[in-house]
């Protein structure tokens, strides 16, 4: 007698739950058809034409034997420990300050300073930075939000699999700076063996897109 | 089970509810959560269709609207400037120059909105985005009361964000295509040389297409926006169908599961809880009807059924105690009486024997008096008439204190004879020998004759007879022999204990229709009041009667009442002491004798 009285309950419960979700489902559904993230607003000849050009930029810079040579250097000491500290590194990474050692290191570096060096040429690019094979930041313009990227689709996308692939994202808006921009990835390769030893993102603001096109 | 208690414990104690009350209350509950559950659910669809409804009219509409009015500042814009590029006489330079001013102004009013849809046109970003120049923009020319624009989708974001840029494009080389147009506008001012003048309208001409292919891009983003707005509108309408429909599906689905539920729960709960309990009671009454008192109800629950139960067991147990004394007690009289009956069986044997014995004795003594009397009698009579025949002088004649004293001796043998008399009538109405012969007589000779009997007597203790004779005194039918005998007897009575003087009154009453009443009254020592009860017994004499030393065996009284009884009448006696007494029968009257 109690057990058809509690298998009852629990059935109408359940169904009850069941409806719920559904009725849950369809809804979030209704405002996620909007949302596909991955889906790039086609741009016009002109626009492509424009990141293109930056691209290329980017590309020579990457190409050049110094840029190439410390990147790979990165990579020949990566190991698992230095993984670990990087990982640590990267949980904190957010709070510390600009005059941090440790941001300097990233900053300051040979590829670093090349960077700027395309930046103060390029006032279009209002950041750039590499990151080796791994994922992990090699060189930077300004401070990142983290220094581990091969957890973003970007990344992976640029990475495709060791093969590399140059492209250019969606428009980016930051809250923070109050800025939209266009990022463009490309990869670094080695010139002897022509695998992909880095990545490279830079953010292309909209205003200087505008007035090249 | 006993979680149920527990339950059951706790609606009792803290919420004060009875037992079968409190179950019903949370059958009840569980209806109303049925309930509850189904209203929040509707409310719950209403709510949703409500937002979509509320999103389509305040956010996809306006957002429409935002982009429409976009649409015809570009068309303003485009107007504008085909108007400054038409402008070729140097005369004409402050229309261009107002038609250059409109399209900057409508360029500014376009990025603004372009802003405002990137960001929405209330958020802080909006607000701050490019030093704020878009939002002044916005509250100068009134966009601000006009649209409302909701922080955009994503996809929203990147085809503003797109639009904006080409929208850039559009603004860089209209400014561009304007500038061309002024410089060709100051070289027809300035006359100048043809040749600088073709490369300067195909300069314009350049600038010209490139702000047009703009102008398309930027349109074409726009007219995106305004299709996902759109696809957004019919996707949120058929939200609202499908929400409909699912809450039209749902009730009805919640609906019949919990009418289901309700309908089940209902019948588990009265057949648990009311039908089963009494069921089960009933059977214990059965049984316990039948006599099985040891039969106990199980108590599953604590409410008013559970009590039921407690009190009927109780009262089983009551019942069946008390049936169990009784019955001990009955075994125990019936125990009693079979010893009480062998006991009277016993002594009914007992009796039984004694008085076959006492019978055997009776028979004997009255064989003993028959034998005697008839025995007595013979010699008496012998005796008697040997007497007379002395004392009436036939055997010569005899002194004076001789014939006193066989004169004493005669009647000392007249009273044995009358004793032995009467022995033998007593013996003769004891054994039913007593023979009786029925005729009719007159009364009054009857009594005169017995008068005239006891006339020596009377006169020898100088009592006064009365003697009331009626004439017309009807015959009566009775045994004279006998009857005389009674009358005698009475009479005799009557004189013997009145003392000297005194008088006896004798009375003829017709008694009823049928009876003839003779009383005889005395002014005699009467009877005892103790013991008038004895008078008709057998050899039984009063006190006061012995005290006078009169003669008498006391089986007079009994021959009397025996014989009067067999003439169908009644003797009885009135009798006070010391005054007198009076003596009554009644005989049968001869009707037809009369007639």
């Amino acid at each position: 007698m109690h057990k058809w009285l509690y298998i009852i309950i629990a059935a109408a419960i359940f169904i009850f739950f069941g409806i719920a979700v559904y009725q849950q489902a369809i809804d979030t559904q209704s405002s996620d058809t909007l949302g596909a993230e991955n889906q790039r607003v086609a741009y016009s000849p002109e626009l492509e034409r424009v990141l293109e050009n930056k691209m290329v930029l980017l590309s020579k810079l990457l190409q050049e034997p110094e840029v190439i040579q410390y990147i790979l250097k990165v990579n020949s000491q990566y190991s698992e420990i230095e993984a670990e500290k990087l990982f640590a590194i990267d949980k904190y990474w957010d709070s510390i300050e600009d005059s941090d050692p440790l941001l300097q290191l990233y900053t300051t570096n040979k590829v670093a300073y090349r960077l700027k060096q395309l930046q103060s040429r390029e006032p279009g690019f209002s950041e750039i930075f590499v990151t080796d094979r791994h994922g992990f930041n090699v060189a930077q313009t300004n401070k990142t939000s983290d220094i581990y990227q091969a957890d973003e689709e970007w990344w992976q996308q640029a990475f495709n699999d060791g093969e590399g692939k140059s492209y250019a994202g969606l428009i980016e808006f930051d809250e923070s700076s109050l800025t939209t921009g266009i990022s463009v990835y490309v990869p670094v390769k080695d010139p002897v063996t022509g695998e992909v030893i880095g990545i490279a993102k830079g953010v292309v603001s909209i205003e200087d897109i505008k007035s090249e096109l | 089970m006993d979680g149920r208690r527990q339950i059951e414990v706790y609606l009792k104690k803290y919420l004060g509810f009875l037992g079968l009350q409190g179950k019903l209350l949370v059958f009840l509950g569980f209806i109303g959560v049925m309930l509850v559950a189904l209203l929040l659910f509707n409310l719950y669809s209403l709510l949703l269709v409500a937002n979509f409804s509320k999103e389509i009219s305040e956010r996809d509409i306006a957002l429409a609207d935002a982009i429409q009015n976009s649409l015809l500042l570009i068309i303003e814009t485009n107007t504008a400037l085909g108007q400054a590029l038409a402008v070729r006489d140097p005369a004409d330079i402050i229309f261009f120059v107002e038609q250059k001013n409109k399209v900057f102004d409508s360029i500014i009013s376009i990025e603004s909105l372009l802003a405002a849809l990137t960001w929405g046109s209330e958020t802080e970003s909006f607000k701050n985005a490019n030093g704020g120049i878009h939002y002044n923009v916005w509250h100068e020319r009134q966009f601000s009361e006009r649209f409302v624009i909701f922080p955009p989708s994503s996809e929203q974001v990147q085809l503003a964000g797109v639009a904006s840029v080409y929208f850039g494009g559009f603004a860089n080389h209209a400014r561009k295509t304007l500038e061309a147009h002024e410089s060709y506008i100051k070289l027809i001012q300035n006359d100048t040389d043809s040749s600088l003048f073709s490369s300067a309208q195909s300069n314009v001409g350049t600038q010209y297409v490139l702000t047009l292919r703009f102008s398309k891009l930027t349109t074409e983003k726009f007219l995106s926006i305004v299709e996902g707005a759109n696809s957004a509108i019919s996707q949120k309408a058929s939200d609202i169908l499908n929400t409909q429909r699912l809450a039209i599906v749902n009730t009805s689905i919640i609906s019949i599961i919990g009418f289901i539920i309700i309908l089940s729960v209902g019948y588990i709960f009265t057949a648990k809880n009311i039908i089963a309990p009494i069921e089960s009671l009933t059977a214990a009454a059965t049984q316990i009807s039948k006599g099985d008192f040891s039969l106990r109800v199980p108590v599953e629950s604590e409410d008013e059924i559970g009590a039921l139960a407690n009190a009927f067991n109780a009262m089983t147990e009551s019942i069946g105690k008390q049936t169990s004394d009784i019955v001990e007690r009955l075994q125990h009289l019936v125990k009693e009486q079979d010893t009480s009956a062998k006991l009277l069986i016993r002594r009914d044997l007992d009796l039984r024997k004694a008085n076959e014995i006492l019978k055997k004795l009776d028979r004997q003594k009255s064989d003993f008096l028959s034998v005697a009397a008839h025995q007595l009698r013979t010699p008496l009579s012998a005796s008697k008439w040997a007497l007379r025949m002395v004392t009436d002088g036939d055997l010569g004649p005899l002194t004076i204190d001789q014939k006193t004293v066989l004169m004493k001796g005669y009647e000392s043998n007249e009273r044995m004879i009358k004793l032995v008399n009467e022995l033998l009538d007593v013996d003769r109405i004891a054994s039913g020998r007593y023979q009786y012969v029925f005729e009719p007589m007159s009364i009054i000779d009857q009594i005169d004759s017995v008068l005239v009997d006891l006339l020596p007597t009377i006169n020898k203790r100088n009592i006064k007879v009365v003697f009331n004779k009626d004439k017309e005194v009807p015959n009566i039918l009775a045994d004279s022999k006998k009857l005389r005998n009674v009358i005698q007897n009475l009479i005799d009575n009557a004189v013997k204990y009145t003392p000297p003087n005194g008088t006896v009154t004798i009375s003829l009453v017709p008694e009823g229709g049928n009876m003839l009443a003779v009383s005889i009254e005395d002014t005699g020592i009467g009877i005892p009041e103790d013991q008038q009860g004895q008078i008709f017994q057998k050899f039984f004499r009063g006190t006061n009667a012995r005290k006078l030393k009169t003669e008498g065996s006391g089986l007079g009284m009994y021959i009397a009442k025996e014989i009067i009884k067999m003439h169908k009448g009644r003797l009885w006696f009135e009798s006070e002491e010391d005054k007198g007494s009076t003596f009554t029968f009644t005989l049968p009257i001869v009707r037809d004798e009369n007639t």
